[in-house]
């Protein structure tokens, strides 16, 4: 089927800028575990949509602030994740846990503010959301419902399997040089990997690319020009994500640290769960251990992609804790890098002249994202 | 007890140290009746093989140097030394005789000093760490236990390297660094400043990866140990 995404959609930054408006300024996003952020102080900043953020845990509760001083435009927290108050580092202008400015060091002496300045004097808040141990971020100022976006078994579970992740976590990043789209389609293609993984991943686990006629006619049957209800726009919006059992891994191996540590399941099943837009979680160890993937989009041909690896809760310590974390990060770079390079040679393919996609019935999910996604940035529906 | 020359060494492993240890046996003036050789296929095979070949020795016959390159933060190593401890094997270290140690220096037990490495004055080695050919470590120098030093590192004076640690070749540590436990450093070049635990700098990611947790970022400020 000829897909209906124009080549624009991945190159094009004024596109870009409209789908940062349009979609991520509307939706929940993922932004950190919670055990990044479990500790007094403890904050996380990213970059999302542009906006500098921190999340903050501020005396327990956990707040998203814009990481912009509102003295002179000073990144609060220089560092991507750690613990330190909010205070920033240039002139120690300290802020409160609502985000208004709590201590400004010689305020009298040297600021003198009336008092209506003195009020002005805060930082902007975002929307969060906890969902297990999974923050979320809405940007809007009038968000929509959590469940609205997110409902359904699948990620239910999801929910379950995250109050399980243990507070010792491995976090790095990596970029891509590819728009972000690309990486959530390439997740949707049960396909690829017996030929981008067919010496890594695909030795263990046997992706099937199957046919879900239902599925598939209905996705063909989507018109975006058809005027949808809103009740109909977030509905379709709830089905892009979900998961759970992916497929069966008869031969799981089996390590001394799997008996330390709670499991997620009892079934020796490869776990997955796609959360649209941006949020991957993996496990590849059938419920003893995750992999989260967050790809945030930094331009049309740019998307940073945090990886965080953290097992189930352990039942008691025990010293190579950290080696496990560090023998699957490596195992998954390799996957990834297959990946990554699969999908930035894709981009690199992408002009403004390029031939329409042709996409096949297997890949209704992403067919039906793609029209969803469309009368979106045409305009047609909205939040 | 038996005098070291009574008793058998038992030198058990894989990886370039064993290997390099083999063929330059000679070099290590050892004071032992019979020294053997136990090499495993790989460091897969260590945990699973462990119990059955240390339940052929006794603590009274054989001591033991257990010769794992750096894998897993040295915990392949550690798979190794952690049960024959516990069986109450004595472990010798391995200095080799163009290496030099200065006044003061400790080192630890089933520690493998290599070719060429120079160590300072007053240094402390904890035990089951290697250190690599041509590596230089100044005085007052702390190396943590289970660690790596790889070849042609240059560690500075009163530095403190955590247990656990990786330090690959060719790396530059400055005089009073504080390298964190369970922390790798896998980029040549010089470590100016110190590095939390559980920091991993490897080529393969843009920026460092990290631990996060308890006794990692949420340890006091500084160095965790």
């Amino acid at each position: 089927m000829k897909s209906l995404m124009p080549p624009e959609a991945y190159i094009d930054e004024s596109w870009f800028l409209r789908e940062q408006k349009l979609l991520f300024g509307n939706i929940w996003q993922f932004i950190a575990p919670y055990s990044l952020l479990s500790k007094t102080n403890a904050f996380v900043r990213r970059r999302v949509s542009g906006i500098d953020i921190i999340v903050q845990n501020a005396s327990g509760q956990i707040i998203a602030y814009e990481n912009v001083c509102r003295h002179r435009l000073s990144p609060i927290q220089n560092e991507d994740q750690g613990v330190r108050a909010m205070v920033c580092p240039y002139h120690g202008w300290s802020y409160d846990e609502n985000g208004f400015a709590k201590v400004i060091p010689f305020e009298n002496e040297c600021y003198r503010f009336s008092a209506e300045e003195r009020m002005s004097l805060k930082l902007n808040t975002f929307h969060i959301y906890r969902f297990g141990s999974l923050i979320f971020i809405n940007l809007s100022d009038n968000p929509i419902n959590f469940y609205d976006q997110f409902d359904s078994n699948g990620v239910r579970e999801l929910k379950d399997a995250s109050d399980l992740f243990d507070s010792e976590i491995l976090v790095t990043k990596f970029r891509l040089k590819c728009n972000w789209k690309l990486i959530y389609e390439n997740l949707r293609d049960p396909l690829h990997p017996r030929f981008v993984h067919s010496s890594t991943i695909y030795r263990h686990v046997k992706f099937k690319a199957e046919v879900d006629e239902t599925a598939a006619a209905e996705a063909k049957l989507f018109d975006a020009s058809k005027s949808h209800s809103r009740d109909d726009f977030l509905a379709d919006l709830r089905s892009f994500s979900g998961g759970g059992k992916n497929e069966p891994m008869p031969d799981l191996p089996s390590y001394q640290w799997h008996q330390y540590v709670e499991r997620y399941g009892q079934d020796d099943w490869y776990l997955n769960w796609l959360m649209f837009p941006n949020l991957h979680i993996a496990s590849g160890s059938a419920g003893y251990s995750f992999i989260i993937e967050h790809h945030i989009p930094i331009s049309a041909a740019q998307t940073e992609m945090w990886v965080y690896y953290v097992t189930g809760k352990k039942k008691r310590k025990y010293p190579t804790s950290a080696a496990v974390l560090l023998a699957h990060i490596k195992g998954a770079e390799t996957v990834l890098r297959e990946d990554f390079d699969i999908m930035e040679k894709v981009q690199s393919a992408i002009t403004a002249n390029s031939p329409p996609q042709m996409t096949g019935d297997y890949e209704y999910q992403n067919m039906l994202i793609e029209k969803w996604y469309l009368s979106l940035m045409e305009g047609r529906h909205g939040f | 007890m038996k005098h070291a020359s009574q008793k058998c060494l038992q030198i058990i492993g894989c990886g370039s140290v064993f290997k390099s240890i083999q063929v330059d046996i000679g070099r290590y003036c050892l004071d032992y009746g019979q020294i053997n050789f136990v090499e495993f296929d790989d460091v897969s095979s260590i945990a699973l093989n462990t119990a059955s070949v240390l339940s052929d020795l006794s603590p009274e016959a054989a001591d033991l140097f257990l010769a794992v390159d750096q894998n897993a933060l040295n915990y392949a190593r550690l798979e190794l030394y952690g049960p024959a401890k516990l069986k109450g094997f004595k472990c010798t270290s391995m200095v080799h005789d163009s290496a030099a140690l200065g006044v003061g220096t400790y080192i630890g037990e089933n520690v493998w000093i290599g070719p060429n490495v120079r160590i300072f004055n007053r240094c402390n080695i904890a035990a089951d760490t290697f250190i690599a050919a041509c590596s230089t470590i100044g005085d007052d120098t702390h190396v943590g236990a289970h660690s790596w030093i790889g070849k042609n590192c240059l560690i500075s004076d009163s530095v403190s390297i955590g247990t656990n640690c990786v330090i690959c070749d060719l790396i530059n540590i400055n005089a009073k660094i504080k390298i964190g436990r369970n922390t790798i450093l896998a980029q040549p070049g010089l470590i100016l400043n110190n590095v939390q635990s559980g920091t991993f700098h490897e080529f393969i990611y843009e920026k460092p990866g990290h631990m996060i947790g308890r006794n990692y970022s949420f340890s006091k400020r500084g160095v965790s140990k």
